[in-house]
């Protein structure tokens, strides 16, 4: 039973890392326009965070672009599970210094974070001699529970439980909208609409907070992870349609991805491909039966 | 190992958590406080932000492409924001019109703060309640 459930875990982390890396991978490759573009910016407009933060000027373009082509080509070896004890942490390095340096133009964009605390965390825990898959599954679920703690916390510190009564949802929600109306950039009719309607923020506001402090609790259960991911999801949803942000790492489910039974997946695949009644198409030439 | 594996975990944890609790916590990356829901900004909001003129009276919403050469409606916003707070205002204004440049359409280029009743304006699609006008360039070639 031990061993059944080690190879499940194992499983899942093996998924898990293909998800992750095909998910950072992909993104680097999809905002490439975007990353070589900022190498245009003005100089004034440089503003650096995190790693970056001792910087007093911008990389240099030449060196910049290396490291976002190097973050692709890790990134690329990494998701194959080529070397992954030096390409893990190569990748985790430059997709950390790229997307800081994305995020230092006077914008913190909130939406990369947890994407780039996973691969470090992945990265660093395969790195380890013997990496136990149990351990790592956990590590990667307890960054994503500890995000969202941080960021309902943060709610309760600025507005205290006063928070849950909505009305700084709505206004940000109206303020959001606004500022993108006023930047001349496609906002949410939905949002739009809502913020007409006083009474429904109140919920909203109780939800958001439930699943931010109540993540916690997806780590005691399984079936308590599943909850929580389907509510962690919906409050993303939510945020789309408000607010036409997107959380695309979240939106499509990567993020939650140590908590779901993903190893399961394959032999559920299996299985329904071999499942009796299934119709399987002729090979050519083989006459239909009336 | 377990020693590790504690010590990995707690580094997680705590490298997430510190940034919040800090007892004036800044935002970064990747470590964030995550401030951006948190705040109630109340309804009368400013938004800082650039638009083209075609006549008195007659203003164009430009994109955040046009605005800052990006794509993205955040950082749109944060370089308007950041160039009225530095004092820089003049060179993004000169930067936007160059990228009108041809635009017969748009003359010139204001960048502004507006402010509104953010409830009231997604409601009845008013113009904003006020205007503070921080510079205005010609459009080259216009």
């Amino acid at each position: 039973m031990i061993a059944m459930e080690a190879d499940a875990l194992a499983e899942r982390l093996r998924i898990v890392r293909v998800l992750v890396g095909c998910f950072a991978t992909g993104y680097l490759l999809v905002r490439l326009p975007h990353l070589l573009g900022l190498s245009r910016f003005d100089e004034t407009r440089f503003a650096p965070v995190g790693v970056l933060a001792p910087l007093d000027h911008p990389i240099p373009p030449a060196l910049f672009q290396a490291m976002v082509l190097g973050a692709i080509g890790f990134g690329v070896a990494f998701t194959a599970s080529w070397r992954v004890r030096g390409t893990g942490p190569a990748f985790a390095v430059l997709l950390l210094v790229v997307t800081t340096y994305r995020n230092s133009w006077g914008q913190v964009f909130h939406t990369e974070n947890l994407l780039v605390l996973q691969v470090l965390v992945l990265a660093v825990a395969l790195a380890l001699p013997r990496p136990d898959p149990a351990f790592v599954i956990r590590l990667l679920a307890l960054a994503t529970v500890a995000t969202y703690v941080v960021s309902g916390w943060a709610k309760l510190r600025s507005g205290g439980w006063e928070w849950a009564l909505g009305d700084t949802l709505r206004n940000q929600v109206a303020y959001d909208n606004v500022r993108k109306a006023a930047l001349g950039a496609p906002y949410s009719p939905v949002g739009a609409w809502a913020v007409g309607h006083g009474w429904l923020f109140p919920p909203m506001a109780v939800a958001a907070l439930a699943v931010e402090l109540g993540a916690p609790l997806a780590l005691v259960r399984p079936r308590w992870g599943y909850v929580w991911v389907a509510a962690a999801w919906g409050f993303h949803v939510g945020v789309l349609v408000l607010m036409a942000i997107v959380f695309p790492y979240q939106l499509l489910g990567i993020a939650f991805a140590p908590l779901l039974p993903l190893e399961r997946v394959p032999a559920w695949i299996r299985a329904r491909r071999s499942a009796p009644g299934r119709i399987r198409p002729r090979p050519s030439g083989t006459p239909s039966v009336p | 190992m377990r020693g590790v594996r504690a010590a990995l975990a707690t580094m997680v944890v705590a490298a997430v958590v510190m940034p919040a609790l800090r007892q004036s916590p800044r935002d970064g990356f990747p470590l964030s406080t995550y401030p951006m829901f948190a705040s109630d900004r109340g309804r009368e909001v400013a938004v800082a932000t650039a638009v083209g003129v075609r006549g008195p009276d007659d203003v164009v919403r430009l994109d955040p492409g046009t605005i800052a050469d990006s794509d993205e409606i955040m950082l749109a916003a944060a370089t308007v924001r950041r160039a009225v707070r530095t004092g820089v205002e003049a060179r993004l204004c000169a930067e936007i019109a160059d990228r009108l440049a041809g635009d017969t359409a748009i003359q010139a280029v204001e960048i502004r703060t507006e402010t509104y009743d953010a409830i009231r304006y997604l409601a009845d699609e008013t113009a904003p309640d006020a205007i503070t006008v921080h510079t205005r360039c010609e459009v080259p070639g216009s």
